[in-house]
């Protein structure tokens, strides 16, 4: 299966004006998009959206989408995409799916300065784009260290793991994880955000059964530090689950287990 | 079951008298006809809604600055039990007589502790409402702690029986005490919420505890920590926390990021968004929120909003609040609520006339287990900071992430001291 998904920001920026300005997003609730072929209103069609209450530490505010939806060959999730428009790294990922990944679904954690409204599009493979907006609420402090620059940059440890023994065909959770550190580069002076040096994160996650690439995660210097991903692979018991970070200057780590 | 606002009131219609004067609560007419049950205020009368760490700091401070003030607490319980000993208490490590204090102590000092449920805060009005009628105030604080919201995971409050809680005061502790001493094998599911919640630590103590448990009976079990977050909290431990569930690898699984979606409390299923767990033994903590009546008196939208250095109420002149129930960036932790107890309890001191110094800043020590007999120390120390005009709290954080008996002997003298400090005649 091909991933063949391209979400560009310009592209999200635009749908969600054009979907903001004509009223159509309310909170938590999603709307089938493109003219001529929206995406049924059905069960199927929802994103589901998990963050919590109130968020104690922008650096890494966790966050967990879904969509029901059949994985078949021909009628699938090819894509989420998250973004917070009012963030100063608005991009907070986009994770590609194939049905093999078994169930579009990904958790991980994002930077938020302030929280806000985001907007997730999801894309079906047969009824096209469909969106939900969620809004984030981010209190700074609690028990988390306040975010602060990482002045070391490196990486290491990448893991994944797997329930034990599965049934071929089983989707399963699966865990994927990197020791990186990572900054979006910006500064804020006078209220401005300045981009004073390059940004350092992870780029991309791409996840294999055997050879074949099942899900491709593509990330952004807005999801945090120490990447961890929980998805969905549809277990090939014999084949070997393998994982690949790479990051924004062409290092990469891998990791890969025996599905049982 | 759930039981809102107005099922209660409806609830207490049936018990006569109360219902003219409640009902017209729930009709939106204060004032009318409501039982009063103080006389009237002599203009220095503080309520304070919950007789927890927080709530308690705080009275005994107002009464000790400004002694001629009326402090009356309005508290739901019979006695005061000490939370962060729950977990010693659960597997047996102390007795219940150990942890729970009466509240003679403070009403010996001249505060008044009324027995009581709130109902509602009408702010405009400056009362409370409560089961038994209207309490005037001139300040209130709101100490009310959290809230455990079964009602947000399917089937767990219909699985009530089934779950072995840990956060709910009172006696479902002493039932958690029995099941766990009554268990025999299976898989024992844990889990560790979301945030915001109490005594962020308090879940991976209670999963090691229950391994070290399994292993110490030899039973043939294990337990499986269900998290909702990517990692265990506060992140100053979280390496310490997952190296001491690492070495228990054998009866423990941590499972992060997984979200539990429901409950099926008849075929003892717990339903996560990573498929579903049988158990033998479910002791799941609910979502924490703050009491109904907050956000109903427009003093916040989940947790009530303050400033974070009087913990005056963003949204009411005469409303603090304090604890887990207030909206800060400080840790929800019996430490803290104590601390702030009293720092708050100095600013309504102030608010009543007394003429005393602005107190420091709050900060939080707190000695996790990762067994029965060795903690580490974590302490954060917060300060204030102004920037461009608006006030900015920063975090020291100490941290000993090596487990120690001595942490863990001075856990005891610590929550001691608080009690000490409390309930001393």
């Amino acid at each position: 299966m091909k991933l063949d998904v391209k979400l560009g920001r310009r592209s999200v920026l635009r749908a969600l004006l054009l979907l903001v300005g004509g009223g159509v997003l309310r909170p938590g609730t999603a709307a089938g998009q493109g003219p001529g072929r929206p995406a049924p209103a059905d069960a199927a069609h929802r994103i589901q959206v998990d963050v919590p209450i109130l968020a104690d530490d922008p650096a890494a505010v966790p966050l967990t989408i879904s969509v029901e939806h059949p994985m078949d060959p021909d009628h699938y999730i090819k894509s989420l995409e998250v973004v917070l428009a009012t963030d100063p790294v608005p991009q907070k990922g986009v994770f590609l799916f194939t049905p093999e990944s078994g169930r579009a679904s990904v958790a991980y954690q994002m930077r938020s300065g302030q929280g806000g409204e985001m907007a997730i599009v999801a894309e079906c493979s047969r009824h096209g784009r469909f969106e939900a907006r969620q809004s984030v609420r981010v209190a700074p402090g609690g028990c988390a260290i306040p975010a602060g620059a990482a002045t070391r940059e490196g990486g290491g440890a990448p893991s994944v793991r797997t329930d034990g023994r599965v049934r071929p065909g089983q989707v399963i959770p699966v865990w994927a994880t990197l020791k990186h550190t990572s900054h979006t580069g910006l500064v804020e002076r006078q209220g401005k955000f300045v981009q004073e040096r390059p940004p350092y994160f992870v780029e991309r996650l791409t996840v294999f059964l055997g050879d074949q690439r099942v899900s491709e995660f593509r990330l952004t210097p807005a999801v945090s530090p120490d990447p961890k991903l929980r998805f969905f692979v549809k277990a090939d018991p014999g084949k070997a689950l393998r994982i690949v970070f790479v990051n924004n200057r062409g290092e990469r780590w891998e990791a890969s287990q025996q599905i049982t | 079951m759930t039981v809102h606002r107005r099922d209660f009131l409806r609830g207490l219609g049936v018990a006569g008298t109360a219902a003219v004067t409640l009902g017209g609560v729930a009709l939106g007419r204060p004032g009318r006809g409501l039982a009063q049950v103080l006389p009237k205020s002599g203009g220095k009368r503080l309520v304070v809604i919950g007789a927890g760490f927080g709530g308690n700091f705080a009275a005994l401070t107002v009464k000790r600055l400004v002694p001629d003030a009326e402090v009356v607490i309005l508290e739901r319980a019979p006695f005061f039990i000490s939370c962060p000993a729950t977990l010693e208490y659960v597997f047996g490590f102390n007795s219940l007589d150990t942890i729970t204090f009466g509240y003679s102590p403070l009403i010996a000092k001249g505060i008044r502790v009324i027995r009581t449920e709130v109902v509602a805060v009408e702010p405009d009005a400056k009362r409370v409402v409560t089961a038994q009628g209207a309490v005037d105030y001139d300040q209130l604080l709101v100490a009310t702690g959290i809230r455990l919201a079964y009602e947000e995971i399917p089937g767990l409050a219909e699985a009530y029986h089934v779950n072995a809680s840990i956060y709910d005061k009172g006696t479902p502790i002493i039932d958690t005490r029995h099941k766990i001493d009554a268990f025999q094998g299976g898989t024992v599911v844990l889990n560790s919420p979301a945030v915001p919640y109490k005594c962020p630590p308090g879940p991976y103590e209670y999963a090691l505890l229950w391994a070290e448990h399994i292993k110490k009976k030899n039973l043939s079990a294990k337990v499986v920590l269900l998290d909702a977050k990517p990692d265990p909290i506060p992140p100053p431990n979280k390496q310490a926390f997952l190296d001491a569930m690492a070495a228990r690898r054998d009866v423990l699984e941590y499972r992060p990021q997984t979200k539990i979606t429901g409950i099926d409390g008849e075929k003892k299923v717990v339903r996560t968004d990573a498929g579903d767990l049988p158990f033998a033994f479910l002791s799941i903590i609910p979502p924490n929120r703050a009491a109904g009546f907050i956000k109903e008196a427009g003093l916040g939208p989940v947790f009530a909003e303050v400033d974070v250095v009087t913990f005056r109420s963003t949204k009411n002149p005469n409303v603090y609040a304090v604890g887990d129930a207030a909206q800060t960036p400080f840790a929800k932790s019996a430490y803290t609520a104590s601390v702030s107890g009293k720092i708050v309890g100095t600013y309504i001191a102030k608010a009543l006339g007394a003429s005393v110094p602005d107190p420091a800043p709050p900060h939080n020590i707190c000695y996790p287990y990762t067994e029965s007999d060795k903690a580490f120390l974590t302490r954060a120390d917060w300060s204030y900071e102004t920037k461009d005009g608006k006030v900015q709290v920063n975090t020291k954080i100490t941290v000993d992430n090596a487990p120690k008996p001595t942490f863990a002997q001075l856990r005891k003298a610590w929550e001691q001291g608080l009690w000490r400090e409390m309930f001393q005649s």
